[in-house]
This record gives structure tokens, sequence and C-alpha cells, in this order.
């Protein structure tokens, strides 16, 4: 799975409810550390991520 | 010549001290094996990475002084004696900090397995660096929690009053970027001394010298004007950007064992990594790791005020439960009203929440002994004394923190507890059966 595909993955997690980074981590237990590394890198650079009062993740609409 | 973190592996390996992980390990398990381990961990192989991964070491008192080649019982003193004679650090022509060098595009902090360390925190952090810059006189270093956000960008933490902070600031009104170096896989020491708030005007580096009783060995960094520590095994160099208090960082599992809240923090643009060829990433395991860090220098400083409060001081510890920081046992050659002078000279220090101090014969290290003086030498009407509306802070929740007001600093309610025995009462009440034929008997013989 290439870096944008994974960023998709986690953006699609993240847009069906908030999640912390861990519970993102839990839901991608297929996946080697480091691409995660670097997709939640790209999916930042997007500049979609946002948080509730939680502090958990979300998509901002 | 002062020995390196490689050095203090080198040495607790040999003294059987630490464990060697050498199969293939899932950098999300870095940190519960860290947590379940009995000492000391060196990760030889993370899935995915080149680099090893070492953590632990500062997981309790024992572990912490045996990094730092201590002995448990002097961790206050030798601290004191060390940050009095002071080693100004020596800049040096290139280090093995340095054997690897990436620069611009090639920066990609994805290249460290950086962990996850609790399961609220907003992403996996860089826990043991130690962050130099360049201030107004001299270089000033600490220790701060990186968040990682992008391959060359960071959170960084600095809600709480610091140095940086302060230089930020400065930087920041002129719109202006911080260069710093993050020195990561040092000595213990220099993460004991970047850890302290020294006084102004004192380097935290000078402090790490004179704990050697060497020069800390400094290296020009390659993208930023500032230095950073020559034998590190992986510098991050870069620039806090001047946009203040505007990007997310945390929540962070803190040192109090607890959940700070997610913050408003400014970033770090990573400009270039350096490394060793075969670096070791150091991870501080919240909350431990991270509270032994304060105990050495909360012990000094409570030595230093016994001191100056002319109380004659046998010992000091303090407490895990207080996060190595907030509950303090001391125990003294009393002279009559001499319990009280010393509570509050260690209530007056602005951390310490509760005090207990004892008489010489009681080993404040074992809590049955302590407990007993607590006990039997204690009338709450007499020996417990409270001190309203002292400093305090926000990381602790029964200040309630929530209510004040933005700008509005906690305060708390101190309490000390004279546990020595009492004057006026004779001493043979307070006398320690004793077990008969113990020196003549031998369990062994009857074995």
């Amino acid at each position: 799975m290439t870096t944008a595909a994974l960023a998709d993955r986690m953006a699609g997690l993240l847009g069906a409810r908030p999640r912390t980074f861990y519970e993102l981590l839990r839901e991608l237990d297929d996946m080697e550390y480091r691409a995660i590394l670097q997709a939640w890198g790209a999916l930042r650079e997007r500049g979609v991520l946002g948080r509730d009062a939680h502090g958990r993740y979300l998509i901002r609409a | 010549m002062r020995p390196s973190f490689r050095d203090v592996l080198d040495r607790l390996d040999r003294e059987a001290a630490l464990l060697h992980l050498t199969k293939d390990v899932d950098a999300r398990h870095l940190s519960p094996l860290v947590v379940k381990a009995d000492r000391p961990i060196l990760f030889e192989r993370v899935r995915g990475f080149a680099l090893k991964v070492a953590g632990g070491l500062f997981w309790n008192r024992k572990r912490f002084a045996a990094a730092l080649g201590w002995p448990e019982s002097e961790l206050g003193t030798r601290f004191a004696a060390g940050a009095r004679a002071m080693v100004e650090p020596a800049l040096v022509d290139g280090g093995p900090a340095q054997e690897v060098v990436k620069v611009g595009g090639e920066v990609d902090l994805t290249e460290l397995p950086i962990p996850l360390l609790a399961e609220k925190d907003g992403g996996p952090y860089i826990s043991a660096g130690v962050v130099i810059a360049r201030g107004d006189r001299g270089l000033n270093a600490g220790c701060y929690r990186l968040m990682y956000r992008s391959r060359a960008e960071t959170g960084i933490d600095l809600v709480t009053v610091s140095d940086l902070r302060r230089l930020y600031e400065a930087r920041l009104a002129r719109d202006e970027p911080l260069p710093i170096s993050v020195s990561i896989g040092v000595h213990p020491i220099e993460i004991l001394s970047a850890a302290y708030k020294a006084p102004p005007g004192v380097s935290e580096m000078a402090i790490a010298g004179g704990l050697h009783g060497a020069p800390v060995p400094l290296v020009r960094c390659r993208t930023v004007d500032v230095p950073a520590i020559a034998d590190a095994e992986i510098v991050l160099e870069g620039h806090l950007l001047p946009i203040g208090w505007t990007q997310d960082e945390g929540p962070f599992g803190e040192f109090a064992g607890m959940y700070g809240d997610l913050k408003s923090n400014p970033v770090l643009n990573v400009t270039a990594i350096t490394r060793r060829h075969d670096a070791v990433l150091q991870l501080l395991q919240m909350p431990w790791e991270n509270a032994w860090l304060g105990a050495a220098a909360t012990e000094a400083q409570v030595w230093n005020a016994l001191k100056t409060a002319g109380v004659d001081v046998v010992d000091v510890a303090v407490t895990e439960g207080s996060a190595c920081r907030w509950s303090v046992i001391a125990s003294i050659r009393k002279r009559a009203g001499g319990g009280k002078n010393a509570l509050m000279a260690i209530l007056a220090l602005p951390d310490t929440k509760h005090a207990i101090v004892v008489d010489e014969g009681i080993d404040i290290h074992d809590p049955t002994e302590v407990e007993w003086a607590r006990t039997f030498c204690v009338q709450a009407d007499k020996d417990v004394i409270v001190i309203e509306g002292a400093q305090a802070k926000h990381v602790d929740p029964s200040v309630r923190p929530w209510e004040l007001t933005h700008g509005q600093l906690p305060m708390t309610a101190k309490m000390g507890i004279d546990a020595t025995i009492p004057e006026g009462i004779p001493p043979m009440y307070y006398e320690r059966i004793r077990h008969v034929w113990l020196d003549d008997v031998k369990l062994e013989d009857y074995q």
C-alpha cells in the first residue's frame, strides 16, 4: 500500500469517528509501524487533521 | 575523558544489568516491553528500522543510580557537589554524532523508531532529547518532549515557564525562528543536568561538566548556529518556527503519572539529522524515567535548604509515589525544636508539598520504619503543620487547575509532619525490642 493510500485509510477511520493515535494504530495492525509514521506525516501535511475536546483526532469538515 | 551514553550501555552490559533483545521487535511494543522488563533493555533489531533502541535506564532509583554510576544513597549529595564545581563545555572538531549527516530534503524522522508511550498520547514522542539553544548569557540546555508530526516536523511543549520559552518569546517578538539542537542518547549526567532548572546565567552543560569532572564535548551543528553534544547517538538540528502557540500538541502521559491536556504549542522544523553509524535511540518511558530525573536535584535542594537552616541533616529521600518531587522524607540529628525548623526549611521549596522529618535512627528508605515513626512519635494536634496558600503546579489535580482564570497561578496547602521523638518524652519509652541471642545463633547450624 502506498503512503497516500494508507493516509486515505487513516482519514477514513478518523472520518468515521474521533480516535486517539493509539486507537488508530490498533486499527492498523496489518501495517508496518514505519509506514504508519510516513502516512501520518502525509495526512498531517494535507491540513485536514483536527482534535475534539478530549484530544482525539478527527477530520475537519 | 568522560564516558558517553555508549560507554554507559557497555558498563551496564558488563555488570549484567542490561537486557539484550535480539529478536525482531515491532516498534509498537517498545513501550510495553520497557514497562515489563526487570532491567533496562537494548533492542538490537526493530522491524523496519536500522537503529537500535534503549529504554528503561532510569525506571527506578536503583537503575537511575546504576546508569549514573553513583551509589543510590548519594543522588542528592553528589548532584549538589558536582553542581558547585562547574566545568565549562569544550567545543571540539567533529564527533561520532556526525558520522551520518542528512540535511534538507534528506531529513526523515521516520528513520527513527519513535515510540508511542501511553494510550492517550497525541502521537509518538521523542522523550530523551537534550535541547540546546544559544541565550544572551551563554548556552541553555533543557529536556523537552517532541511529538512526531511529519518527516521534518515535531511539536514541542513550551507552555511551562522556562529559559527556552523566554528565548523563543524574544525571537517570536522579532518574527524570527529560534535555532536549536536536540541531542539524543547522551550520558545520563547530561540529561540530569539539562532537566535541572539552573539559576540564570548558569549553564546546565557546565553543571554536567562538574558532575563528570571533565568538560562535555560540543560540536558545531551543520545547519544551525548552535552546538550539540559531540558524542550523542543522534542529533536533530532545526528551528522553532515563529508561529507562537498555535499547533496542537499532546495529550501526554506526564511524569506525575497522569495525562497532561491537549495543548497549543510551537513546532520544530528539523533541518538536519546527524547520528552515529549504528545509532541507538534512547527512550524515556513515562512516568518513572522522567520522575527520577528530578529526584537528584530535589534531594540536593532539600540538603541545601536544611543546611542553610542550620539543621544537622543525616539523610534525604524523595518518595516515588509523589513523582519523586512532591513528598520528601528527611532524617536529622535533632536539637529541641529542630523537627519543626526542618519542616519549615523543606516546605519553603517550591515543589515540596508534603514533608516528614524523623530522627537519625530511622531508615528513611524503609516505608515501615517511617510509618512507625509517624505513628508513635506524632500527635496530630502538635506535630502536623499546615501552610495554606503556597505556590503550586497545574499538574496536581487537587489544586483544581480547571477553575483558574487565564493566567491565574494555582495555590496549594502544604503539610509537614514532625515524626521525631517529641521533647519531654524520655527516650526509654521508644526503646526498640531486641531479640535474644541474635549474635550467637546461626540458622545454618540447624539446617
